[in-house]
């Protein structure tokens, strides 16, 4: 059974902070455009204190909601 | 990249039974999707965009977001 | 024969239509079905016009503690529930250090919201492992517990302080494995981890720091049993709660376990959460994942004070602007009569805040306001010939901002869409969370509020179905292969109730927390006797019995 397309994502591998992520996910982007981009994506980590802290539980998106007939998550 | 912004601003009861704020946020590729804020997290928007009524948070940057959680607060 | 329910319309979990006959109970276990039992048991109970079913199961609670002093698990016994599942959201009781047990009080009373005194003197700390917290249970258990191992004291166990600042390494991932191991072997049904909680310093709990390959590393070793894995997702962020879908997936067809998220809310601000992530759960479940919503019966409510300022108010600019005053100036403002004015012509008549007059005080601080609590604001101002707006500032103030009010029934509130997701058949019937948020709002009741609003009223269910929901299902669900069926050798946990009347009660304070601490519960209607392992635990007759049959059951 194939599954369809969803957001993709990913999670931090210990140690990883916000540019080990955007090199390793976003790696065709500049890293200060690659982090713009991450933020925009996640604004739920960043809407933490302290904002930004990555967790290794955490669900850090790699690219902006797919388009629906919905809205999805930011 | 273009500004991802505020699309839409609801209250809506979340799961400790404080009301939060949820953004509907749109992308630049018309995709969008949900964040959400505390009542402190909310009130400082409100304060950063000037708004007095929901409907002024739409239209807003989603660097205001962004901004409140670099603002000294609770 | 120990005990015959003679006459009952036996509802035996499995979603058939209901038949009429006795019920015959010995030893404990249930030996007859249907038909007219011959001769007389040492007790007899005429279910006549009452449904025979199996005992309610409860798998999303926060029991943990409340029975070490109340093996009763009041009020869910009389409720019909006959099993309760603790532990949930990554904390559990055990296994803990004894130099950990401040910090774990501290995550407890967060979600909880004990008093202190639960902790100090209510009981006493005899155990550190899981199996000596079971120990400490089943002294004088009268419901069932089934109780799961919380990855949040697991990693405090074994990582100490680092718990919450860092990935664990390979030597720790082995000790939380052999930990859980130990749990398992001890009797935990499971795991429970949380994407979510934080503590009473608003800091995540250390589960969230685990990476994950943690997560796995632990799942593989529930595989060993075959056990569930519970976890806490985001809230009305549909994105992320679908990656946990399918990280639940992974893990699910990795280890072949079973794992269950909760809670899942239907909510008007998102109309298409509910259908975005079922549809997910179809797929995966369609690969042979084991992945199961759990969604609550009852809606949610909105509690508030005045010292914070709560976007309820954001409808009235006005007021909102008054509320995100510092502290001092809300007060000035609020006892000057031209300001107040304002905010009253702004609030009323037209009523911009959502069922103002319906508003409950909840709470308050001074003694002789007292008798607010419960009433409406509506009523209060009847009384006192003002307005619910104006008696709203007049008690907040009274009680120097700290009264507290709630506006019911504001979110997970349309039935048209909630009774069918209910039952929806990847739905699983839960999240309670019964013995948390106890300060805040009752977490009783939810089975009668089945019964009553989506059985009866809107009829989304057939009695039957709505029984199988919350029985066989459940218990397939968790493993617990021998309950949730009347059928002969399984374990006699029964409830008898009045399907014409049987409900949830008002919500009312109740101070019978330890040292009369307070919390809000509601209490059964139309439940007419429960039964825990053959024995009577209550019954509306009598109440609660001075048996203690309850167990401590697993997968």
């Amino acid at each position: 059974m194939t599954l369809s397309r969803a957001r993709s994502f990913t999670v931090a591998h210990p140690g990883e902070d916000w540019p080990d992520i955007a090199r390793r996910a976003l790696s065709g982007l500049e890293t200060d455009a690659a982090l713009e981009a991450l933020k925009s994506w996640n604004l739920h980590l960043f809407l933490r204190k302290p904002g930004g802290r990555i967790l290794g539980s955490d669900v850090i998106f790699t690219e902006a909601p797919l388009v629906h007939s919905q809205p999805t998550d930011g | 990249m273009a500004e991802a912004t505020i699309e839409r601003a609801v209250v809506t009861p979340g799961h400790d039974g404080s009301a939060e704020l949820l953004l509907t946020i749109r992308y630049d590729n018309g995709g969008s999707g949900h964040v959400g804020l505390d009542a402190h997290g909310a009130a400082r928007l409100f304060e950063r965009c000037a708004a007095t009524r929901l409907e002024d948070l739409v239209g807003q940057s989603w660097q205001h977001i962004m901004h409140i959680l670099e603002q000294p607060g609770d | 024969m120990d005990l015959i329910i003679r006459n009952g319309r036996l509802v035996d979990g499995t979603g058939l239509p209901s038949f009429f006959g006795d019920l015959g109970i010995r030893d404990g276990r249930i030996v007859h079905v249907g038909g007219r039992i011959p001769g007389s048991a040492t007790r007899e109970i005429d279910a006549a016009g009452r449904v025979v079913a199996p005992g309610f199961i409860d798998p999303h609670t926060h029991f943990d503690v409340q029975l070490l002093w109340d093996g009763q698990a009041r009020p869910a016994l009389e409720h019909g529930i006959t099993t309760v599942i603790p532990g949930n959201c990554s904390l559990s009781l055990a296994p803990l250090k004894a130099e950990h047990r401040p910090r774990l009080v501290g995550m407890f009373q967060q979600i909880e919201e004990m008093p202190d005194a639960a902790f100090d003197g209510a009981f006493e700390w005899t155990w550190e492992s899981f199996d000596g917290y079971l120990e400490a249970l089943r002294k004088k258990l009268a419901v069932n517990v089934a109780p799961l191992a919380g990855h949040s004291v697991i990693r405090l166990w074994v990582m100490g302080d680092a718990a919450t600042e860092r990935a664990a390494d390979a030597d720790e991932l082995a000790a939380m494995q052999q930990l859980l191991r130990q749990c398992l072997e001890a009797g935990a049904i499971g795991l429970s981890t949380s994407f979510v909680d934080v503590d009473e310093n608003l800091q995540p709990v250390p589960s969230r720091y685990a990476h994950f390959e943690e997560l796995d590393a632990l799942a593989a070793v529930l595989g060993e049993y075959g056990r569930m894995l519970q976890v806490v997702p985001e809230f009305y962020a549909t994105d992320i709660t679908l990656a946990r879908v399918d990280q639940l997936a992974e893990l699910s067809l990795k280890h072949q376990i079973p794992t269950t998220f909760s809670p899942l809310f239907d909510s008007a601000a998102v109309p298409d959460n509910v259908a975005r992530v079922l549809a997910r759960v179809s797929e995966q479940m369609a690969r042979g994942a084991r992945v199961w919503p759990q969604v609550q019966t009852r809606p949610i409510d909105i509690s508030f004070t005045f010292e914070v300022a709560s976007l309820l108010f954001a409808f009235t600019p006005g007021w909102y602007r008054t509320m995100r005053l510092p502290r001092e100036q809300k007060i000035a403002a609020l006892a000057n009569p031209e300001h107040l004015d304002g905010l009253i012509n702004e609030a009323e008549p037209d009523g911009n805040i959502e069922r103002f007059d319906t508003i409950r005080v909840r709470a308050v601080i001074r003694r002789e306001d007292a008798g607010l609590v419960g009433r409406t604001l509506g009523d209060i101002a009847a009384e006192r010939g003002s307005t619910p707006a104006r008696v709203m500032v007049a008690i907040s103030l009274a009680n120097d901002l700290q009264a507290s009010f709630l506006a019911a029934n504001l979110g997970h509130n349309d039935p048209a869409r909630v009774g069918p997701l209910l039952a929806h058949p990847m739905v699983h019937i839960g999240a309670s969370d019964a013995g948390a948020h106890i300060q805040s709002f009752s977490t009783y009741g939810d089975t009668g509020y089945l019964f009553s609003h989506f059985v009866r009223d809107r009829q989304d269910f057939t009695l039957e179905a709505a029984v199988k929901k919350i029985t066989a299902d459940t218990a397939r669900i968790w493993g617990i292969s021998d309950r949730g069926l009347l059928q002969p050798g399984l374990a006699a946990d029964v409830t008898i109730f009045d399907p014409a009347i049987i409900d949830r009660g008002d919500e009312e304070a109740a101070f019978d927390m330890p040292e009369q601490g307070m919390r809000y519960v509601r209490h059964a209607r139309g439940i007419e006797a429960v039964i825990v392992n053959g024995e009577l635990a209550w019954s509306a007759e009598a109440g609660y019995s001075s048996a203690h049959s309850g167990q401590v059951v697993n997968a």
